[in-house]
């Protein structure tokens, strides 16, 4: 039998309600103040904000022009372009790893490899990106300019761009190694809550260790392999710190028509270029771009994060795993 | 062409499951193992087609021979993956893959023979026809295959196991989380698959083994008790312990 | 019949064998990548690292103008600026994390208010640093929050801002960028206290609020506390909230000397660097261009965070063997 309580009145059980509505207020907030700020950017450029170009010349114009007569006309297709290509071709390449990593780690490795494999991510995970950036600059840098880029390319683009180690390129692979660590984290747990009849099965079947893996143990784990990869995408807009040391700083959009050469294009992502330009913050429109920026940035973080919760709850509450 | 067990002994590690368990099993016939849980029935089950081998710190002692071939002797990846491939599997619970109810059917068969999707799927309709699945979902062969009720699911496992060139049919406990009209259903088709497969059966009930095995073994801590015809073990146990068992007294 | 079926003529096992073996090599390839980069990353920061490493460096702070090479100073304020903010925000984030997790877990009807709350928890964990370091200086630079930084005074001399730039408004920023992650933690903590614990002491005339302190707080002691650890390594790796809010400095800009009794909340309030930033500051992409005193800032961050998650495996086994005791 159950006895209805008379709940008793605790002052501090009220603090708890209403401080637990501080993250409501933190994002309301957030969207508030970034929009405002960017508001006479927005209003200045119109649509041209994503499709036209020039930012670089025009954050240096803006930074010039007399108080009384300032510029609020930017163009951000090159650093759209740039955030999404870093991004999508770091995901790539970290998805090509994690995958394999993750069947390593939960099905290939024996136990004390495995565990060391793990601990081996984990501490990846919790590398600091600036110490990324520092290696990107300082190894993956040079091995670009020293092992791909000679004088005749420099030349040969000179008309559009300067070539050197800062690139796109530079940016994909530091990235990718960032976003590594939390897809092949996600990878891992969900291969590991495959239920084990799953395998059993596919083994009474006859098939090969690596076939049931393949089979039915990836298809089985997609749904948490490509919430990692959402999460991981997440993570590669919002970098700024580690790409800006790489990317070479110029907001470009990498051209088809230079072939492969295009990926040594130098490029410019939203959130490297708040930092790259913040110290030209205190004129107030390179202030109101920089904001922009970081409403695009923001608009699709929320995108992603906003990905991610849909499809966790489907994988969740959809039942795959109901026998 | 008998499945014959030679000094079978059986441990997990340290815990020694199964003791010098000999018994023949005849092609072609109903066979059911029975015995009070932890008497080493599953192991014994479960080591006719090596899926016990997954388990880290099984070993086992002794020999199996089907088709005249040592099954603990083979040594060679693709021997052992044939001899699962022919020996069909039946878990405790339905195990259909996360896929809908045809794709659970193809899935096996076209993972080993080179043959034509549309091949596939007239040999799957035809197996579900022997199950008696066919006219009762006929129109959700493409819904996914956990929305099948339990007995239903069991039955799709059934005839995907049928799928695959087998002759010999493993059961672990094929009923014990269905309900008595599912159960009925899978007993009956029992008998047509019978024509043409060794069925080994472990199971908890002993009505069930009665009804529709031809033979009979009770094992008890690991240890073969007493195997013969079913008739006789449960007309005539010639040990005191299978009598006991059978009359439920233990 | 199929079961007639030729064995051998019809089997895929030659194209399956040589497709497993790829298979797994590809798998083994990708972890040893992995792996090697990891230890790449840590061994190129130990060996760099440990040429400037002495007490010295530790205990000196670093001089106005990096450029010297020769005579950069110390990374003593660097490693105060961090566990300063480390705390700060720690301290800042815990009690809210806590009760936002509180509620989600135990509270969370399916009402408007619980759905908005994991929503807005859900899109907060989703914005880069670099937008919430923007949002910070944006808030706190109006001149209501003089109170956080310092005002900047107009040609005549009138407050017309704050500078919003200072340890506190760092703090803050931190805060909200881990509040989402370690408010996830923690429900996970406080999920996982077995339902008839709480029954239990329900059954004994406890209310809801007293048995929630009582048997579910101490209960998840250790889940709690692996929150607040991972939130510290998020605000210790973090660079673009102390780059834009902290003010990137290198020195402490407050009343001197900043480490007396008496200036505390003049420092609080005023610019400073953390290790994070002393690393983007001295490195090719900053304006130090000095890459030894870099890596060995980024080895003394390296092993602190090393050393935290050594904590958190330690809480973790430490857990384990506690339930296998039971």
């Amino acid at each position: 039998m159950r006895v209805k309580k008379v709940e008793k009145f605790h002052p501090t059980e009220w603090l708890m309600r209403v401080s637990a509505f501080a993250g409501i207020l933190a994002i309301i907030f957030i969207f508030i103040f970034i929009f405002m700020k960017a508001a006479p950017v927005f209003a200045g450029s119109g649509l041209k904000l994503i499709t036209g170009s020039g930012f670089d010349s025009q954050i240096a114009e803006a930074f010039d022009a007399p108080a009384d007569a300032p510029l609020l006309s930017f163009g951000m297709s090159g650093l759209i372009a740039g955030t999404l290509l870093s991004t999508l071709l770091a995901l790539v390449i970290a998805g090509i790893l994690s995958v394999g990593a993750a069947i390593t780690i939960c099905e290939l490795a024996p136990k004390p490899v495995a565990a060391m494999l793990l601990s081996v991510v984990r501490l990846m995970a919790s590398i600091p990106s600036v110490v990324f950036g520092l290696i990107g600059a300082m190894i993956v840098v040079p091995f670009l300019e020293n092992t791909f880029i000679t004088v005749d390319m420099q030349i040969e683009f000179l008309a559009f761009f300067q070539m050197t180690g800062r690139n796109l390129l530079a940016s994909v692979i530091v990235l990718a190694f960032m976003i590594a660590p939390t897809v092949i984290t996600l990878s891992a747990d969900a291969l590991y809550s495959v239920p084990g009849i799953y395998k059993e099965t596919g083994y009474a079947f006859g098939m090969s260790r690596f076939r049931v893996i393949q089979k039915i143990l990836l298809p089985a784990a997609r749904s948490g392999i490509i919430a990692g990869l959402i999460l991981g995408a997440g993570r590669g807009i919002g970098e700024a710190i580690a790409v800006s040391m790489v990317c070479g700083g110029v907001g470009m959009i990498p051209s088809l028509s230079h072939g492969i050469a295009a990926i040594f294009t130098p490029v410019l992502p939203l959130a490297a270029a708040i930092v790259n330009k913040s110290e030209a913050m205190s004129v107030p429109a390179v202030e109101s771009a920089l904001f922009a920026c970081g409403a695009l940035l923001l608009l699709m973080g929320t995108l992603f994060a906003l990905a991610a919760r849909f499809y966790v709850k489907q994988f969740t509450y959809g039942g795959i795993h109901e026998v | 062409m008998n499945i014959d067990f030679v000094n079978v002994s059986a441990r997990y590690g340290d815990k020694q499951v199964l003791y010098n368990v000999s018994l023949s099993i005849p092609y072609r016939s109903v066979y059911a193992l029975i015995g009070p849980s932890g008497c080493g029935k599953t192991t014994l089950l479960r080591s006719i087609n090596r899926l016990n081998d997954l388990i880290p710190g099984f070993a086992l002692s002794g020999e199996i021979i089907i088709r005249g071939e040592p099954v603990y002797a083979m040594k060679n990846k693709r021997q052992i993956q044939n001899l699962r491939l022919k020996t069909g599997m039946i878990f405790q619970r339905p195990n259909p893959l996360p896929m809908s109810v045809m794709q659970n059917m193809i899935f096996p068969y076209m993972e080993h023979i080179h043959a034509s999707l549309p091949e596939a799927r007239r040999l799957a309709e035809e197996k579900l026809r022997v199950v008696g699945l066919y006219d009762e979902i006929k129109d959700r062969l493409n819904k996914p295959a956990y929305m099948l009720s339990g007995g239903q699911q069991q039955r799709l496992c059934i005839a995907r196991s049928l799928m695959l060139p087998t002759d010999i049919l493993l059961m672990d406990e094929p009923c014990s989380a269905l309900d008595p009209i599912s159960t009925f259903k899978i007993e009956d088709l029992l008998s047509g698959i019978k024509k043409n497969h060794t069925i080994i059966m472990v199971t908890h009930n002993t009505e069930q083994a009665r009804r529709i095995s031809d033979y009979t073994a009770f094992f008890y801590m690991g240890r073969l008790i007493e195997a013969g015809s079913t008739l006789q073990i449960f007309s005539a146990p010639k040990q005191e312990l299978t009598q006991k068992y059978i009359t439920g007294r233990m | 019949m199929s079961n007639s079926l030729h064995m051998g003529v019809f089997m895929k096992y030659k194209e399956r064998r040589v497709s497993s073996a790829a298979g797994q090599l590809y798998s083994w390839l990708t972890a040893a990548v992995v792996t090697a980069v990891c230890l790449l990353i840590l061994l190129t920061v130990f060996i760099m690292g440990k040429e400037v490493l002495s007490l010295d460096f530790l205990t000196k702070e670093p001089n106005p103008s990096v450029m010297d090479t020769e005579n950069t100073g110390g990374i003593s304020t660097p490693i105060v600026g961090t566990v300063l903010l480390t705390l700060i925000g720690i301290a800042i984030a815990f009690p809210i994390s806590l009760a936002t997790a509180i509620y989600m877990t135990f509270y969370r009807k399916n009402g408007l208010a619980a759905q908005g709350l994991s929503l807005a928890i859900d899109v907060l964990s989703g914005v880069p640093t670099i937008v919430i370091a923007l949002f910070s200086l944006a808030i706190f630079t109006n001149p209501a929050f003089t109170f956080l930084s310092t005002p900047v005074q107009n040609d005549g001399g009138i407050i017309e801002k704050a500078y919003g730039r200072s340890f506190l408004v760092a703090g803050l920023a931190m805060a909200i960028m881990i509040l989402p992650f370690v408010v996830k933690a923690m429900s996970e903590a406080l999920r996982a206290v077995p339902r008839a614990y709480m029954d239990g002491s329900m059954a004994l005339g406890a209310d809801k609020w007293r048995t929630i302190c009582k048997i579910a707080l101490p209960a998840s002691t250790r889940g709690i506390v692996t929150g607040i650890i991972l939130g510290m390594g998020r605000i210790m790796g973090d660079t673009a909230i102390v780059w834009l809010a902290l003010g990137g400095t290198l020195r402490m800009t407050g009343e001197q000397p900043w480490f007396s009794p008496d200036n505390w909340l003049s420092t609080l309030r005023n610019t400073g660097s953390t290790l994070t930033s002393y690393i983007y500051y001295t490195s090719p992409a900053g304006e130090g261009n000095n890459l030894s005193v870099a890596f060995g800032a980024a080895l003394v961050l390296i092993l602190i965070i090393i050393l935290l998650n050594a904590a958190t495996a330690l809480l973790g086994r430490a857990g384990k063997n506690e339930e296998e005791g039971k």
